[in-house]
């Protein structure tokens, strides 16, 4: 296993641009998921760690080896397909065996090989069956036994668990990882599911627009959302954004004279320093309570619509002009109609630049006087 | 009245379509008994007779000549039909083989990538598309010993105006099997090709992946995946080529001698120049009955898998 | 990079060989006699003095230089591998289409695909006695009629398994939804199915056109004179006592190339599904 490398990587097809200036160091062992909407460049990029896609300009290095001109062959990656590609010409063990034996692996090694990882992946009793006739489970199986048999330095997986229905998913999502740490190997997966993303990776990987928007541990990329993507995009639903004015008094709710927001202290020390400006207020929906209207450092908003969904309520709020949702427990009593007062925790609360989206660091770059 | 068909219409309606389906196959059916059932009553009438259009009684009298199965026998006798018979199998065994051959490796150039492919593509389609008497003279041309091909190899060799093509036993069926190949070539990619790109682009790349050269992948995942369209091509080749008259008889009708003398052109001899209708009749039902039965092989071998041989 | 270039050069080397000989009977038909084989002259693939005289003679019967006029011209045989190719596509896409819709919906008339498959695999001559003795007791020997309704048999197995791989490819639903609308059967069949495959019917009877276009043998066999199509027309041309008529007959041959290679092309997407009888789709 080794670790993978992008540096300033891009792919450009004509005019379109798949992956911008993409820089990604995976480490040693590292199970790591790329995430991102249908066409954001996720799967351009694994393309290009496999080598099935030439990259426009940058470097990709296995440890310290540049990989950048080897052909695909010889990259020695392990790539599972989406729709698996299982060879169903041929038998489980020769689906196995093949990779061993393009790469001229003696005959009683690779029988022996080919039985150890039929054994593994619990396909021991199917071994001499067409491949045509396996189960969705057991094509999935083969497929990532047939690519770890010739010990791959990295194992990419193109969305593997999407053929799957939800139930199953669910289980083999658990197989999977269990199945990285026995394989010790390195592993990138592409995925649009952020559940899975959230549920699998070490770190995850957000694309969007070809370009890479944060590449994080999951709490940290829930917990500290690099920019407004990628708030929205992770959690469902997806994190709030409002309009927001720093003034004297604090920060307006919404950006109009109502209510204010409670923020922590060095929050609000490092804005008053910079004085008035606009920016995005942040707050997941799970993370606010709702209670009385009125309540100290409440804001004031109107319940329009609430959604039971398992054992959770989605609620509907809308507070002037601006609407947000909120999650909070089924039992919780709040109906359509009623108003309401919404605290949020001053540390739950992310504050991103109006223009860029970008997450405020603090201390913020004084981009307004 | 109810707009809900209940089982009384849903009954009437198909009793209603099934009597259209009835109609619209009749007259399908009224050509293929008008062209197989009389024809082959007849045919195998005339065959246990001495019939011939030569002695003026005219066919329905045939059965005053009967002599049972004299024709049938002369079958095994006749040194000319096996010799036919013979060069038709050796040209089948031939050609086919050079078809496919040719056919499979521009087909594998076009899976892989040519610069303006739609050109070449409708380029090499074009020979197919000849008229095979067409194509027929054409090479009747070429081989003249005053054609092109000699002046072409004189540039090289002074001697090459000297070389007779179509007046040599050897080299006429040389010369044929050329013009066969030429033809239809074109075939055999146009199915291979449509074959291999039938094959599902994943796989080739799982098989690059795993370390699988360019011949592996092609002799490994490609060409055992299009198995089943590579028996339809070699399938259709095989038939079309037994019959094979048109190009043969504009080009060398036979000659020289019988060198090039195809199944087809010898029952057109007998037809024509012997006049022997009743024992025509009687090859036509030996052939017949042989190619039934290979028939019957080839269509339960290729109705079978059908996964493999569906092109998108 | 490279192996595109190489693979570039051996496909255009088999794109020539491919168009060479086509292409030496087309110019063959501009050339005077004199250019004809290198007994005369030296052979040049253009010719050096292009002359319409090969054309002339053709449609007209005499042109200068040739002693023996044409007692026939090329208007007539033209004009009779039109005709009965065109009923005999007719023939074929009318009942076959019709037949491919019963079998494809409600499965009547047994093993019928099978037979008419049988059809084509048959060597014509093996089994043309009774034919012949047929058409002559019918007077339908070297007729219009004879020839076209031979043609749309020969070519019924094409049209058939081709509209049956379309018909097999639309749901019933189709109809069922027009019958329950008020339609009968025969409409719903007429006014919407049949419309949705037109063009599949518009590819399958070029295909059809072409296929009898190019028949030979059997014009040879069923006709004697008068119906003669352009293919028998131009081989019988080679008798004439002028010897060997080259260019007029390379002439004749690119007259009847033309038609076929055009809709060839035109229907080039078509072919694979054609010559497979439906089996194969692109």
């Amino acid at each position: 296993m080794s670790s993978v490398t992008l540096e300033q990587t891009s792919k450009k097809f004509g005019d379109f641009t798949a992956v911008r200036e993409m820089d990604l160091a995976i480490r040693n062992g590292e199970f790591v998921a790329i995430l991102g909407p249908s066409g954001c460049g996720k799967t351009t990029t694994m393309n290009m760690i496999a080598g099935l896609e030439d990259v426009t300009s940058g470097t990709i290095r296995f440890d310290d080896r540049d990989v950048t001109e080897v052909s695909t062959q010889k990259r020695g990656v392990g790539f599972v397909f989406q729709s698996y590609a299982i060879f169903t010409h041929m038998t489980v063990r020769q689906n196995l065996a093949f990779g061993l034996e393009v790469q001229g692996v003696e005959q009683a090694e690779i029988d022996r090989r080919v039985g150890d990882m039929a054994e593994f992946m619990a396909l021991g009793h199917r071994i001499d069956v067409p491949s045509a006739g396996l189960s969705v489970n057991e094509m999935q199986k083969l497929a990532i036994g047939r690519s770890a048999i010739v010990e791959p330095s990295i194992f990419l997986l193109d969305e593997p668990l999407s053929n799957l229905d939800a139930a199953f998913r669910e289980k083999m999502r658990a197989e999977l990882r269990g199945l990285q740490r026995a394989l010790k190997q390195t592993m990138v997966y592409v995925t649009h599911d952020q559940i899975e993303a959230m549920g699998l990776a070490d770190r995850i990987a957000v694309m969007n627009h070809a370009v890479l928007q944060q590449f994080d541990t999951p709490v940290n990329i829930y917990a500290r959302p690099a920019n407004v993507f990628v708030a929205r995009f992770m959690g469902a639903p997806g994190m709030n954004i409002v309009n927001s004015r720093v003034t004297e008094g604090g920060v307006l709710f919404g950006g109009r004279d109502a209510d204010f927001v409670a923020l922590s202290r060095e929050d609000m020390a490092t804005l008053r320093h910079h004085g008035e400006r606009d920016l995005l207020l942040g707050f997941r929906p799970e993370e606010l309570r709702l209670g009385e209207v009125g309540a100290p450092g409440s804001i004031a908003a109107d319940v329009a619509l609430v959604e039971t969904v398992g054992r959770r309520k989605i609620v509907h709020l809308v507070s002037g002009t601006t609407a947000f949702h909120g999650v909070c427990d089924r039992g919780v009593p709040v109906r359509a109609g009623e108003a309401v007062g919404v605290t949020i925790s001053p540390d739950k609360v992310h504050l991103f630049d109006t223009e860029t989206e970008a997450r405020l660091q603090w201390p913020v770059e004084a981009t307004h006087g | 009245m109810s707009y809900t068909p209940h089982t009384g219409t849903a009954d009437a309606l198909a009793a209603q379509r099934r009597t259209l389906a009835r109609r619209l196959i009749l007259p399908t059916q009224i050509l293929l008994v008008f062209i197989v059932a009389f024809p082959l009553l007849m045919q195998v009438y005339i065959s246990l007779t001495w019939w011939t259009p030569l002695d003026g009684t005219l066919w329905y009298s045939a059965y005053e000549s009967w002599n049972w199965f004299d024709n049938f026998a002369e079958i095994f006798r006749d040194p000319g039909l096996h010799g036919a018979v013979w060069r038709t199998i050796l040209f089948v065994s031939i050609a086919v083989p050079i078809e496919f051959g040719l056919g499979l490796l521009l087909a594998a150039l076009f899976y892989e990538g040519v610069l303006a492919r739609p050109v070449f593509y409708s380029l090499i389609l074009m020979p197919m598309m000849i008229v095979p008497a067409v194509a027929g003279y054409i090479f009747f041309l070429i081989f003249q010993q005053t054609g092109p091909l000699n002046a072409l190899v004189g540039i090289v060799w002074d001697g090459a105006y000297q070389i007779n093509w179509l007046n040599d036993v050897n080299r006429a069926f040389i010369a044929v099997i050329v013009a066969d190949v030429w033809q239809w070539t074109p075939l055999m990619f146009l199915i291979l090709f449509a074959g291999l790109m039938s094959v599902p682009h994943d796989q080739m790349r799982a098989a690059t992946i795993l370390g699988a050269n360019w011949r592996q992948r092609f002799f490994r995942i490609a060409l055992p995946r299009i198995k089943a369209v590579i028996f339809i091509a070699i399938g259709l080749r095989v038939i079309e080529c037994f019959k094979i008259f048109d190009m043969l008889f504009v080009m060398t009708s036979g000659g020289p001698g019988v060198a090039t003398e195809s199944l087809s052109l010898y029952l057109y001899k007998q037809t024509f120049q012997s006049l022997e209708w009743s024992y025509v009749a009687a090859i036509g039902i030996t052939v017949l009955v042989v190619l039934s039965v290979i028939a019957a092989i080839i269509l339960t071998r290729t109705s079978r898998p059908s996964n493999t041989s569906e092109a998108s | 990079m490279t192996g595109l270039i190489l693979r570039t050069v051996v496909v255009a080397l088999f794109a020539a060989i491919a168009l060479l000989p086509i292409s030496w009977m087309a110019t063959m038909a501009f050339k005077p006699p004199a250019e004809w084989t290198s007994a005369t002259a030296e052979l040049t693939f253009l010719p050096k003095d292009p002359t319409w005289s090969n054309f002339v003679y053709v449609f007209t019967g005499e042109v200068e230089g040739q002693i023996v006029s044409l007692d026939r011209t090329v208007w007539w045989p033209l004009f009779a591998s039109l005709l009965t190719s065109v009923i005999g596509t007719l023939i074929a896409v009318v009942a076959g289409t019709a037949a491919a819709y019963a079998v494809s919906r409600e499965k009547v008339g047994g093993s019928i695909g099978l037979s008419l498959l049988q059809l084509r695999i048959f060597p014509p001559l093996a089994v043309m006695i009774p034919v012949m003795i047929m058409w002559a007791f019918l007077g339908m020997i070297d007729t219009w009629w004879g020839l076209s309704l031979i043609y749309g048999i020969v070519t019924l197995p094409f049209s058939f398994w081709l509209m049956k791989s379309y018909f097999d490819e639309l749901p019933r639903e189709i109809e069922e939804a027009a019958i329950v609308e008020g339609c009968t059967a025969f409409e719903a069949f007429y006014q919407i199915t049949l419309p949705i495959v037109v063009s599949a019917v518009a590819s399958t009877a070029l295909f059809i056109f072409i296929l009898n276009w190019s028949d030979y043998l059997i014009a040879l066999l069923l006709t004697r004179k008068e119906w003669t199509t352009i293919p028998v027309y131009m081989n019988a041309l080679a008798t004439a006592a002028s010897g060997q008529l080259y260019g007029a007959k390379a002439a004749l041959g690119l007259i009847a190339a033309i038609p076929p290679i055009i809709l060839g092309i035109s229907i080039q997407r078509f072919l694979v599904q054609g010559l497979t009888f439906g089996a194969l789709k692109q």
